[in-house]
């Protein structure tokens, strides 16, 4: 009991970040607008943790590759000949020219542009151009691409660090892999039934930890979505999603160690689709999907994998999960920068109704509704960087009434208040001030 | 609260049911495709031509001056507003759009906007479109389908910024004038992380 809640809350010899992080719940602007922070949770967070990478269904086939940035490395991503999954920094071990230039596709190696080294898609050196000028004491182990040193799968959902002494990916997790389980297995479908595609992407000028802190913040939605909140209920009556105006609710938070956080509204949800907004085709394709089915309870459970799930999780530093398949990935650019990339996903065995209504559903609230997140967040870091008199930001609410699970160590709190949060930034302090040493393989 | 909301939208019109259905998805998408294809076979008239550029800034003119209910007259009983994100091979049904309208959500964005507490639109956009390279051809149907390139300026905060597409129209014809059936914006930069583009393109 002891060990769970001491892995979930670590407490580390004193380090030169506890001056930014109180236990009374407030925290420095300096962690939001520091360019010098920023380079080390770089290093720190995004080397020497868990990040998510992407999901393996991006990737089905053998020698498909992504490219993605890791904490602003680029990264290949692929899937070698025998099915495994490698990352490596799409950096040439020669002069440091990226040896990937496509987004994505199909290849067996990489061949640098710029003097023509070339790799397996494993990140082995295969061959380098005119080999007579390194003589034969040339080593090609030591120039292969860099790799990440730790990489492993959970659910279809692939992880990968730079940290080669990071804990196991299930131990990291915790209790969050209960959520997690719950969010793929309402999908109902095996691994193979799943296929992501690309949702709705989005930059913000502000730091990554904005969007972090705003997808378990549930006070805001009354005052921030107003706008959403009056047209929902003019236009379509009270009983859509977004509806709730006050604290007086079974919705939670809850911190779950590790940085990893959830965002509850499941006891409020009766119906994710009767409590969605109406999407272009809704009719349509509801009454397509009853008259192939020709069942009507049926129907109805299949329509249920469409709207809000009733989760917000974040699984730290980088990746938040709706459920219905609705996922998104933090990707930090510059201290006051961050790209946000939504995801969705289809299920292969599913009636095609049910996946366009998914596609349909993902792009409704960024259109009556997230943007208005990504502005306060603009203005907040603005503020943040410019106002030196105000140093501090309050997460405590909620210390008056949150409530700790002495066997998990899961702390659970009112949906408004911002315990999640302040759990987030204890583990963000223990993550920047301990040892951690990055490296490649 | 401090800010007042101007409007709950009831003198929108009532919600209608989606009319969007597989086959829509397809007249959409073949839609496109012609228009890709388009050479100078079945050009319209020079008359018409100038006739379509006029409607073409009007309809411009009034999403500068957010005249949305002015706007949304222009709009076919069946009208979509369609903003993809992919340049090439764009398609409905495997792919999320930026936007994918129909009446119905164009109205939620409207009655959204128009509440006054939009706070991305707290200042709103100031916008100038400028709108050219425009050329039609007759449809199907007596349809009239028009491809126009547009750089919608936008200023706000301090800054200006550009969103730059090319447009394809689907136009029926309506008392001497014309109706916008498909409004396709193909935006150069579809695939790339968004901005604030919390407005109506």
């Amino acid at each position: 009991m002891a060990t769970v809640v001491q892995a979930l809350y670590p407490t580390s010899a004193p380090g030169k970040y506890d001056g930014l992080v109180l236990p009374n719940g407030m925290v420095h602007r300096s962690i939001y607008t520091d360019p010098r922070i920023f380079e080390e949770e770089m290093v720190r967070i995004f080397g020497g943790t868990w990040v998510f990478l992407l999901h393996e269904s991006e990737i089905p086939n053998p020698h498909d590759f992504k490219t993605i940035t890791v904490g602003r490395r680029p990264t290949i991503v692929t899937r070698t000949g025998d099915g495994a999954i490698v990352a490596m920094l799409n950096r040439c071990s020669h002069r440091g020219s990226p040896v990937c230039l496509a987004a994505s596709g199909n290849a067996q190696q990489f061949v640098c542009p710029y003097h023509g080294w070339t790799y397996a898609n494993d990140g082995t050196l295969k061959a380098v151009t005119f080999p007579d000028g390194y003589g034969p004491a040339f080593d090609f182990k030591s120039h292969s691409l860099g790799r990440f040193p730790r990489l492993e799968s959970y659910r279809c959902f692939v992880f990968g660090s730079l940290n080669p002494a990071v804990e196991s990916l299930d131990e990291w997790l915790g209790p969050a892999r209960e959520t997690l389980d719950w969010s793929v297995d309402k999908d109902g479908v095996e691994p193979d039934g799943l296929q992501v595609i690309p949702g709705i992407q989005m930059t913000y000028r502000g730091n990554w930890k904005q969007q972090n802190d705003n997808n378990t913040d549930g006070y805001h939605t009354p005052f921030l979505h107003r706008a959403t909140l009056v047209m929902n209920r003019s236009r379509y009556g009270p009983g859509k999603w977004l509806s709730h105006v006050n604290d007086k609710t079974q919705m939670v938070c809850q911190y779950l160690g590790h940085g990893h956080k959830l965002g509850d509204h499941r006891a409020e949800l009766r119906s994710s689709w009767e409590q969605s907004r109406p999407v272009p085709g809704r009719e349509s394709f509801s009454q397509a999907l009853a008259a192939h089915l020709g069942d009507e309870e049926l129907t109805k459970q299949y329509l249920e994998l469409v709207g809000r799930a009733g989760i917000n999780l974040v699984i730290y530093p980088n990746l938040f999960v709706m459920g219905n398949g609705t996922f998104a990935v933090f990707e930090p650019v510059a201290v006051d920068c961050t790209n946000v990339r939504y995801y969705t996903t289809l299920l292969k065995d599913a009636p095609d109704p049910i996946n366009q209504l998914r596609i349909r559903f993902d792009e409704d609230f960024h259109n009556v509704g997230s943007r208005d997140d990504s502005e306060i967040m603009e203005l907040i870091q603005h503020n943040l960087s410019v106002t030196p008199e105000m140093e501090w930001i309050d997460v405590s609410r909620g210390m008056c009434r949150q409530q700790v699970d002495s066997v998990t160590g899961v702390i659970t709190s009112n949906k408004t208040d911002d315990t999640a949060i302040r759990g987030a930034y204890q583990y963000w302090k223990h993550l920047m001030n301990r040892d951690v040493k990055t490296s490649v393989v | 609260m401090a800010t007042q909301i101007k409007s709950t939208a009831t003198d929108l019109p009532a919600p209608d049911g989606g009319y969007v259905t597989p086959a829509l998805h397809a007249d959409v998408e073949a839609f496109v495709s012609r228009m890709r294809a388009r050479s100078g076979v079945a050009r319209v008239s020079q008359a018409s031509l100038r006739n379509i550029e006029s409607f073409l800034y009007d309809e411009a003119s009034l999403l500068d001056r957010r005249r949305y209910k002015e706007w949304f007259e222009l709009l076919c009983e069946d009208f979509v507003y369609w903003v993809p994100s992919t340049y090439q091979d764009s398609t409905l049904d495997r792919e999320v759009s930026i936007n994918l309208d129909d009446r119905r959500r164009l109205l939620d964005r409207i009655a959204y906007t128009e509440t006054g507490v939009q706070v991305a639109q707290i200042p709103v956009s100031r916008t100038l479109r400028v709108v050219s390279n425009v050329r039609g051809w007759n449809g199907p149907g007596s349809s009239i389908e028009v491809a126009a390139n547009v750089v919608i300026w936008e200023y706000r905060k301090g800054r200006t910024n550009a969103f730059v597409a090319a447009q394809h129209f689907m136009l029926t014809r309506h008392d001497g004038g014309y109706r916008i059936k498909i409004k396709v914006l193909h935006l150069l930069d579809c695939d790339q992380p968004q901005g604030n583009n919390s407005f109506i393109l």
